[in-house]
């Protein structure tokens, strides 16, 4: 029943970030919203069903916004693979947690970039921008985590211990 | 330290089986093998989609007006000026139109009927790099690869990708357009591209030639491409040498700005 109700919430925000919000032009296309979603959802619950919502929203994505599918989900999954292993490196817990969110995240958006420019021949101009938005991207989802754990104090504190 | 190293395995592992799932998945799709999910996806979203962008697109110029509030008393005064002389001279082109028209009847001469036929198209959405849209006409509306896409008589791109339901168009301002052009009041003819650097460039202009601001760039018919030609594009609003060649480039900002458009128009051909 999660699965089913995670599937429709999460292709229901694919269809508002890749309509609504391309409309809306503010936060278009730079701050992915979905990822920042689904990485607060995953670092404030660490659980298969966060994983598979990575998964499945990643695909959707792709689908709304004419990619290939499976280039944003491998994104999404690389980037957690970095902050699991920067997790694993530098294990303090709000600190450590901030620092690889700040790594993973801006080669989220680096990685995004890199694709972008592999498949629309873009040039390099404009990398250095893609920082600014990691960055910006990685204190969202740290707030939203705590946030998340804050409103769920007993989900947060079994699943918190991560690294 | 063993129950640590046991979780962190646990970790992983499911990380790096999903990423395997994706290369996998990105492989299937460079063979298309999802063709049939983006249509059924599109045929499905496609109304809820449209609705979003549109409402998106209304609350984003309503941020824009209050924010332009004090500028806009301002432009009021002067389009109302512009009106006035606007006036006098649609009074000149009636006189032209019935001057011509009356011409016309007496040489004999019948306007040609245009063989395409336009349909109207809503956006649905656009890529995150805004090099391409997705409309909601398509196949089952007759519309076919290549067939311009328009505004008024602005031109926006060119039609790529056909669905059922949709079709994916190659705005003027990506980086693979290429748009043969000519400036209004001199004899620059060349290929109007889009640069993510620059916006819309018009490369290769000769150092003797002499190029307005803000002059029409219009599409024109030389080597018999795509476009038709007269289709305004845009308007000078640079000229710049490039460094180290013996030619110059020419910058063009374009006639409208698609963010701020309800509705465009596919050019089908009526054969």
């Amino acid at each position: 029943m999660k699965y089913v109700t995670g599937t429709i919430l999460i292709v229901a925000l694919c269809i508002i970030y890749t309509s609504f919000l391309t409309g809306l032009r503010f936060i278009f296309p730079w701050f992915n919203v979905v990822y920042v979603c689904l990485f607060a959802y995953y670092i404030s619950r660490e659980s298969k069903l966060s994983l598979y919502l990575f998964f499945i929203g990643g695909i959707f994505l792709d689908i709304f916004t004419i990619s290939q599918v499976g280039f944003t989900s491998a994104n999404f999954f690389i980037s957690l693979l970095i902050y699991a292993l920067l997790t694993r490196i530098f294990p303090a817990e709000r600190s450590g947690k901030l620092l690889s969110l700040l790594v993973s995240s801006t080669c989220f958006y680096l990685i995004s970039y890199i694709t972008l420019n592999f498949i629309t021949n873009h040039g390099i101009a404009g990398l250095l921008l893609y920082i600014p938005w990691g960055i910006a991207s990685a204190l969202c989802i740290f707030f939203l985590s705590f946030t998340i754990s804050f409103l769920f104090p007993v989900n947060h504190e079994r699943k918190i211990s991560i690294g | 330290m063993n129950l640590n190293n046991e979780k962190y395995k646990q970790q992983i592992i499911p990380l790096i089986i999903y990423l395997f799932l994706s290369f996998v998945l990105v492989s299937l799709s460079m063979v298309r093998f999802f063709d049939p999910i983006y249509l059924i996806t599109d045929a499905l979203t496609k109304n809820l989609r449209s609705s979003l962008y549109v409402t998106g697109v209304d609350l984003a110029n309503t941020f824009t007006y209050i924010g332009n509030s004090n500028t806009l008393i301002q432009d009021n005064k002067k389009l109302k000026q512009e009106l006035y002389s606007l006036h006098s001279i649609q009074a000149q082109n009636y006189l032209l139109t019935n001057e011509n028209k009356a011409l016309s009847e007496q040489l004999g001469t019948m306007v040609k009927s245009s063989n395409v036929t336009p349909v109207m198209a809503e956006i649905i959405s656009t890529t995150t790099t805004s090099d391409y849209i997705t409309i909601g006409v398509g196949g089952n509306e007759g519309v076919a690869n290549n067939n311009i896409v328009v505004y008024k008589n602005i031109l926006l791109g060119i039609v790529t990708d056909v669905r059922p339901e949709s079709s994916v168009v190659q705005l003027v301002s990506s980086k693979d357009s290429s748009v043969p052009v000519s400036v209004s009041g001199s004899q620059v003819q060349g290929i109007l591209t889009g640069s993510v650097e620059s916006g819309l460039i018009i490369n290769d202009i000769l150092p003797d030639e002499t190029v307005d601001q803000n002059a029409m760039v219009l599409t024109s018919s030389l080597g018999g491409g795509l476009y038709p030609s007269g289709l305004l594009v845009g308007y000078i609003s640079s000229i710049q040498p490039v460094t180290s060649q013996p030619f110059k480039i020419a910058q063009v900002k374009p006639a409208v700005d698609i963010s701020t458009i309800d509705y465009l128009f596919v050019l089908k051909n009526k054969s």
